[in-house]
């Protein structure tokens, strides 16, 4: 029967004994990588910081905590696409009668050639019933 | 919440340790020095707010998980290897681990010869008794003991019940045990 706290010690001193034994090129690159770490830490990312406009707000409303870039770019890919959605609708409702009556006024026909014969003798039908 | 010199502190105690454990997981010391860096970051990015004496829980989780994420992207390369294997040449024995090698790479800090040997096959058979180690019972062993967490600290950092850390961990140390006894290492 064997202690396991004493056994696990005895293997553990061992271990630590080969974390000693290293090799230099891969104890330089991790001391590189803490360093990058920790200049990342010491320098956080304030891009999505937005100082209100407003005249009397003095505070800072930070967006940080929505994910920043990650929240806000997509966001604001969607807000471009329904602004160009709404764009082109309008301008294509606001060209659309103007493109029809030209074409009536340039046709060779009368206006009354479109007009649905048929459904207006129908409707006068129906109301004389 | 942690100064950068705490991080900096913290990271300079932890590294190597880091470091080893991630190469006895997915044996591969370039792809452990990624993983460990990965984490470095990823604490230092999110975590960085939090207080010091929550850090080294943190990081371990976060090692634990980059670990994971290493096997299943493992998993998908391999998958599409299987997939193209009759379209690129084999690289059999590229993630075979030769004992030789840690032998000739490490360097005891005794001057005799004898002992640093001695002392460097010791290592090198216990690493290999780790990494056939469960990775659920390696990863109690080392941080129940490699990072001196108490069973509450280790079981919240391995996201499962004190039991199960208990257990694990007796089942590694009879595991160790008994290869090493195999080996004829007197510890």
């Amino acid at each position: 029967m064997i202690n396991e706290t004493e056994f696990a010690q005895k293997i553990v001193s061992v271990l630590e004994s080969g974390t000693q034994s290293i090799d230099a090129a891969t104890a330089a690159h991790l001391a590189a990588a803490r360093q990058q770490a920790v200049a990342a830490m010491a320098q956080p990312v304030h891009a999505a910081t937005l100082r209100p406009i407003l005249a009397g707000w003095h505070h800072v409303v930070e967006f940080s905590h929505l994910g920043g870039y990650r929240f806000w770019l997509p966001v604001l890919l969607l807000l471009v696409a329904l602004a160009a959605a709404v764009s082109s609708t309008l301008t294509t409702n606001g060209h659309e009668p103007i493109d029809t009556d030209a074409l009536l006024l340039a046709s060779e026909l009368p206006p009354e050639a479109y007009a649905d014969k048929e459904f207006v003798a129908w409707l006068e039908h129906s109301s004389q019933l | 919440m942690a100064t950068p010199k705490e991080l900096s502190d913290f990271l300079a105690q932890a590294e190597r340790r880091a470091y080893k454990q991630a190469a006895y997981a997915v044996r591969d010391n370039h792809a452990a020095l990624d993983i460990v860096q990965d984490a470095m970051m990823r604490l230092a990015e999110k975590y960085g707010a939090q207080p010091a004496n929550e850090l080294p829980m943190l990081f371990q989780r976060i090692l634990q998980n980059a670990i994971r994420d290493y096997f299943r992207r493992q998993k998908v390369r391999n998958l599409w290897t299987t997939l193209l294997s009759s379209f690129s040449g084999g690289n059999d024995g590229e993630d075979e681990h030769d004992p030789l090698e840690t032998l000739a790479g490490d360097a005891g800090d005794s001057n005799d010869p004898e002992v640093q040997v001695g002392r460097s096959q010791t290592l090198t058979i216990i690493e290999h008794a780790l990494q056939k180690l469960p990775a659920r019972q390696r990863e109690a062993f080392l941080l129940r003991y490699w990072h001196d967490m108490n069973v509450a600290e280790t079981a919240a950092a391995m996201g499962c019940s004190e039991g199960s850390v208990k257990t694990h961990c007796s089942r590694a140390v009879h595991a160790l045990a008994s290869t090493l006894r195999t080996e004829g290492v007197e510890l």
